[in-house]
């Protein structure tokens, strides 16, 4: 099972990859970046419910967020590079604030739902669980957001922190990997995207401190 | 990071402070040098969640999770170099001794890794 899900991340990565290669990607490098965070969310979802264990999604959150910064250099130009990671940026801050917890209050309310719909359908047969889950739920929705939130935080600063060397490692295989001929990058110009990598560490660990400052005064108000 | 869970803590309510707390003095007195090996028992944690648990975002969580994704990003560019360079692996004469030789590897790593790893830590 556990071969089977890190082939289904590979096999994730490589087609994000095989994509940034085509002239379709550095035209809609934008428009490409939106669309992952809902394909991201339903690919963790899926192999969440395959393999039951959040563990086995973590190290996948932070390999796609790695590809994703990596794809980033097929945008057609050093501008346009920057322009989606400032994006990406942002796309990352509504996702923290807005779509994180909704998706976690969907998947809190969509089973109610559903039990209530199964109780009206077959009258009997969910009491007997709703009662055990109504006990357990306030416990373990607590430490669950926890879990879920410094998960989601611990990927995202791996990704941040393991890129610089991703980038490295691409310099080193550029011939091999064509990056010159495909992103329409020559070598002598890599040591800018590594440089801008290197650069917005720190300056994104601080944004990061300021994403959760602000998800604590949105939830306040 | 402290403001980032202050914050949450005041908003949410979740004692992360507490929670780290308690994972890093589970971390500290676990039985086995490998977190991971003890399992989590807290029914509190759904069973999804307690491998996670488990690992109490300690080093050894943040190592595994390195490794994982970087190897997850290694493995595909090499994929992707073979697909540009047209190399079909099965057919090179070096594919079936080494890949026995990664087995043996990978085999003979499950049995000894402890002892390193109780010597970094």
């Amino acid at each position: 099972m556990t071969d089977m899900h890190t082939a289904a991340q590979l096999v994730f990565c490589l087609a994000l990859i095989e994509f940034s290669y085509t002239p379709i990607f550095g035209q809609y490098v934008y428009q490409t970046q939106v669309a992952m965070i809902f394909i991201k969310m339903i690919l963790s979802e899926v192999l969440e419910a395959f393999t039951k264990d959040t563990l086995l999604i973590a190290p996948l959150d932070c390999a796609v967020s790695m590809t994703e910064m990596f794809i980033s250099l097929g945008a057609d130009s050093f501008i346009d590079f920057i322009i989606s990671f400032f994006l990406g940026l942002a796309i990352d801050v509504c996702e923290r604030l807005y779509i994180d917890p909704l998706v976690r209050k969907l998947e809190a309310v969509v089973p109610r739902y559903v039990a209530k719909l199964t109780e009206r359908v077959r009258p009997g047969q969910v009491l007997v669980q709703q009662e055990k889950t109504k006990e357990q739920e306030k416990e373990e929705s607590v430490v669950e957001n926890i879990l879920d939130d410094v998960k989601g935080y611990s990927a995202d600063f791996l990704a941040i922190l393991v890129t610089p060397v991703v980038i490295v490692v691409m310099m080193v295989y550029r011939t091999e990997l064509e990056i010159s001929a495909l992103y329409g990058i020559r070598d002598t110009d890599l040591i800018f995207y590594q440089t801008f990598q290197v650069l917005i560490l720190l300056s994104t660990v601080v944004v990061q401190v300021f994403i959760h400052q602000i998800q604590g005064m949105i939830e306040l108000t | 990071m402290m403001c980032r869970i202050t914050t949450t803590e005041i908003t949410y309510g979740w004692r992360l402070k507490d929670y780290f707390a308690f994972a890093a003095w589970k971390f500290s007195n676990r039985q086995l040098p490998w977190k991971l090996k003890e399992g989590e028992t807290d029914e509190a944690v759904g069973e999804p969640d307690r491998p996670l648990a488990c690992m109490c975002f300690s080093s050894q969580y943040y190592f595994t999770m390195f490794m994982a994704s970087f190897s997850i990003m290694m493995l595909a560019f090499g994929v992707e170099i073979m697909l540009r360079k047209s190399y079909n692996m099965f057919a090179d004469p070096i594919f079936v001794p080494l890949s026995l030789i990664i087995v043996a590897v990978c085999v003979s790593n499950t049995s000894v890794n402890i002892l390193p790893i109780s010597l970094l830590l």
